[in-house]
């Protein structure tokens, strides 16, 4: 599929950055300042000299460490909420279902607005942040699983048999809701990612010098007629790689959908 | 524990819901799903419970596992009550009694292997090591006639049959008194219900089990069970031993459903009607709405069961009548 | 029916009240309030001073303290008053408000209307260049950020056409022309993500109903093309179109803040965004507030239109 391959090259660029970007992110050219796209500088050059296209690669980097983390504690958190939710159900259930809708209800720009303000710009303030926005929507997957899976017989078979709901949670319902969980991580996975970069993109993410695709965008405004550039080759890397991870959760989903119905 | 005392023995046993969004009803209306019925189990023995859907016999055998607690009423075990007992005591007693479902694929776990299936009652009960687990899941497939290569496979590579027989296995795998079957067979192919029968009736008698055989089909009751329980809306209505009652059903319900399988006893009798609401269940006897002989007491008094020949017990007003006047 | 609407405004009345003491919380736990920013360089300005500043904000007092005047002051009607400009909340939401609403319509109108519209072609033209093109401009769609997009449309047009969008904003009722310079761009880029989901929505909806037995037989029967399209697979295909409306909402009005202060419009958006960069607790609070409602109102209505576009939902029961 093709969006594997993207995805593959995203994730190899990303992991090879430092191998494969001509230039260091920080270093500055003083006498190259602004430059169109070049043999020598292939996206060009920003502001402070510093060479485009290495800090795209640099910027994947951290976009791609950024969403994992998020997506995979975000996740971790989000789906323990969802099942234990749709499992005790009643009380617990109705506690943690208005948290969530609390959540939601904010649109994620502004609670992200609030977080930073709140934690101020740095990595990991900024995964907690985009973590908290993450949540609902593993837990809305997580609990319908359970729910679902909870009237299944080998449920109550295992039970029968002696199984407690330590191990019915454990061995039995999280396995079987797999396949939705990952098509729900993969589509967040990308979620993430245009979050985090309209975070970088108003000056509350990840600091300066750490290269991040929103962050150029960013500080490529002021040059929007001037250098272009600027803006035009970190929005295409933004909007492939976002690209990438939504056709491989629709291709998830695609596939999943048949084998359920067909069992 | 001598040899004539029952393994199991449920007194009164009182099993309501709670109705929750059903169209029509009060809030505070509930489903009498088992409403005061009382039974023995003796070891070695088949006790069949047969009845429309709605009669309560998942019900009945729900509580009795253990699956749900009952409202009120008695379950023994070995003479011991263990709706009252303590957690360790309970898990220990329940170890002892085990459930075949109605549908074998459904009641397997699809993203396990058989082994672990099968295995999963030792695990929970630490009966077993990894290794000593690994050679006891082996002798029970051949117990079910499965092979032992069988248990690298996953539980959805199976037919419907060979799914049940893994479905016993797992069933017999802590050593079990008691196994309650609730329509084990009634989604199978009818060759292949036969099999199931047989094999059920060959570990009977190898392991000296006791079954709880519940099942909506009559030749196949007749075929497995000893005695007999006929249930009509959460309540005994005719009971003993399965012969007698196949051989002269005395209750009207129980011989409008023999009517059905085309019998010896086959009356011209026939089963109007649907299975009133069990939460609003009719008064006095509860089959009056629809007995074609009812008479005015049926309307208002619930009749009681009353040994009526050897062993076997009615609850019909009208069938009481004839017994006294003889 | 009733009870269904009660029982939600109850949920969404917890709702409210969470996101409010979090919101003060944040506030409260923000290194630096409103005084310390608005005076970070000013020299000259004595800590004395500075303390009466913030006395007179009611900032030195604890947070329950706080919250009660604020809630005491909401019940009579007051939301308070902006401490930059000292305007009375009400009335600056007032103002902006409208115009947000505006935009924001405009971008659901384009994006339904284009949507639906996409949708219904690729359904009709299954397999064709056409429909090709816009599956692949659908998910090219979802996966551009809102921002992004407005900024991409504009370094075309700035380059290739040497034009900028108006900075100063006119209302459309004095020239619609300035007006829709200025605020095309975000409409367009609003609309972009949801126009895509919900012509995907819509495709694989009229594909399904076009199937569907229902159809067949009123074809059958001898219905013409037009009507059978219109009639029957549209009011199949609007009710995954409505929960689309209610999932894409948050991104929208999230997508309004970052436009919104990008383009110079005076909405809630830039209203957010700036009071939360001066810590303007007043009017943090009532924006946030705002957007709550907004979401949950929009979602309510769109689980009652869902309740009466498809009866079966309705004849179930509502609510669980």
């Amino acid at each position: 599929m093709v969006s594997l391959a993207a995805i593959a090259l995203i994730v190899g660029v990303a992991l090879l950055a430092p191998i494969i970007a001509p230039y260091s992110p920080t270093e500055q050219f003083r006498d190259s300042i602004l430059q169109p796209p070049s043999a020598r500088f292939w996206l060009g050059t920003d502001q402070l000299g510093r060479d485009v296209l290495t800090r795209i690669v640099f910027g994947a980097q951290t976009s791609l460490v950024i969403a994992l983390a998020t997506t995979m504690i975000g996740g971790a958190i989000g789906i323990a909420a969802g099942v234990v939710s749709g499992w005790a159900g009643r009380g617990v259930d109705l506690v943690v279902q208005r948290i969530s809708d609390a959540i939601e209800s904010i649109p994620p720009i502004v609670l992200l607005l609030l977080m930073a303000a709140i934690l101020g710009p740095s990595i990991p303030n900024t995964i907690l942040a985009l973590m908290i926005i993450q949540l609902p929507g593993f837990n809305r997957v997580a609990r319908g699983e359970t729910i679902r899976l909870k009237q299944e017989r080998y449920i109550e078979a295992s039970r029968s048999v002696g199984a407690g709901s330590i191990r019915l949670v454990l061995r039995h319902i999280l396995p079987n809701m797999f396949g939705p969980i990952m098509t729900v991580a993969t589509l967040r996975f990308a979620s993430v990612i245009i979050a985090e970069s309209a975070l970088s993109f108003l000056g509350l993410g990840p600091p300066p010098p750490t290269p991040s695709w929103g962050a150029m965008i960013s500080s490529g405004v002021q040059y929007l007629a001037s250098a272009p550039w600027l803006i035009v080759f970190p929005a295409v890397a933004l909007a492939l790689s976002v690209l990438a991870f939504n056709l491989l959760g629709d291709s998830l989903r695609d596939y999943l959908d048949p084998r359920l119905t067909a069992r | 524990m001598s040899a004539t005392e029952p393994i199991l023995r449920v007194r009164d046993l009182v099993k309501h819901y709670p109705a929750r969004g059903l169209p029509g009803l009060q809030r505070s209306a509930k489903v009498q799903a088992v409403n005061g019925i009382s039974f023995d189990l003796l070891r070695g023995t088949t006790l069949g419970i047969v009845g429309e859907s709605g009669s309560g016999k998942s019900t009945t055998a729900r509580v009795v596992m253990g699956l749900t607690p009952p409202t009120s009423g008695l379950v023994e075990f070995e003479g011991s009550d263990i709706t009252t007992a303590d957690r360790a005591s309970q898990r220990r007693k329940r170890m002892r009694m085990q459930m075949i479902f109605q549908d074998p694929r459904g009641s397997l776990d699809p993203r396990m292997r058989v082994r672990d299936v099968i295995g999963e009652g030792l695990i929970v009960h630490r009966l077993a090591t990894r290794s000593r687990a690994r050679s006891r899941v082996a002798e029970l497939l051949e117990m079910v006639g499965l092979r032992p290569a069988d248990a690298d496979k996953f539980a959805h590579e199976f037919s419907g049959g060979q799914a049940q027989r893994i479905a016993i296995a797992r069933a017999l795998a802590t050593a079990p008194d008691v196994v309650v079957c609730d329509e084990a067979v009634s989604a199978l192919d009818v060759s292949v219900q036969a099999q199931i029968v047989n094999l059920l009736r060959r570990l009977q008698e190898d392991l000296g089990l006791s079954y709880l055989f519940i099942s909506h089909d009559l030749n196949i009751v007749r075929y497995m069970s000893d005695h007999l329980m006929v249930m009509y809306l959460g309540q005994v209505v005719e009971e003993g031993p399965s012969g007698e009652i196949f051989g002269s059903p005395q209750h009207p319900y129980t011989r409008a459903l023999l009517a059905t399988t085309g019998g010896p006893t086959a009356s011209p009798t026939r089963l109007v009607g649907e299975i009133p609401n069990p939460a609003s269940p009719p008064t006095g006897c509860r089959f009056h709405t629809r007995c074609p002989v009812r008479i005015d007491r049926c309307s208002t008094a619930e009749p009681e069961l009353t040994e009526i020949a050897r062993g076997q017990r009615t609850a019909c007003h009208l069938v009481t009548r004839e017994v006294l006047a003889r | 029916m009733i009870r269904y609407i009660g029982k939600r405004v109850g949920a969404g009345a917890i709702c409210l009240a969470l996101v409010t003491l979090f919101v003060f919380m944040a506030m409260r736990l923000v290194p630096g309030d409103f005084v310390t920013i608005q005076l970070q360089d000013a020299t000259g300005v004595t800590k004395e001073e500075a303390e009466q500043l913030r006395a007179s904000f009611g900032l030195d007092d604890p947070l329950l303290v706080q919250l009660g005047d604020w809630l005491a002051g909401v019940a009579q009607g007051d939301l308070g008053a902006s401490f930059w400009s000292n305007r009375p909340v009400t009335e600056v939401l007032a103002e902006r408000i409208p115009v947000t609403l505006q935009v924001g319509l405009l971008a659901l109108l384009l994006a339904v209307g284009a949507g639906l519209a996409f949708g219904i072609l690729g359904a009709r033209r299954r397999g064709s260049w056409v429909d090709g093109a816009t599956r692949i401009g659908a998910v090219v769609g979802l996966s551009v950020p809102h921002y992004v997009t407005a900024l991409l449309i504009l370094v075309a047009l700035t380059n290739l056409f040497y034009w900028s969008p108006p900075l100063v904003f006119t209302p459309i009722t004095e020239n619609p022309s300035a007006y829709f310079q200025q605020v095309g761009i975000p409409i367009i880029a609003l609309a972009l993500m949801m126009t895509a989901s919900i012509a995907r929505m819509t495709r694989s909806s009229m594909l399904e109903a076009l199937s569907s037995e229902s159809v067949r037989a009123v074809r059958a029967r001898g219905g013409t093309e037009g009507r059978v399209l219109f009639v029957h697979a549209l009011r199949n295909a609007s009710i995954p179109v409505l929960t689309l409306i209610g999932l894409e909402l948050g991104g929208v009005l999230g997508g309004t803040v970052i436009l919104e202060t990008l383009f110079n419009i005076p909405g809630i958006g830039a209203l957010t965004y700036d009071a939360v960069s001066t810590r303007d607790y007043p009017l943090v609070i009532v924006c946030t507030i705002f957007y709550c409602i907004v979401y949950l109102v929009v979602t309510l209505l769109v689980d009652l239109a869902y309740a009466v576009v498809d009866p079966r939902i309705r004849t179930a029961g509502v609510g669980s």
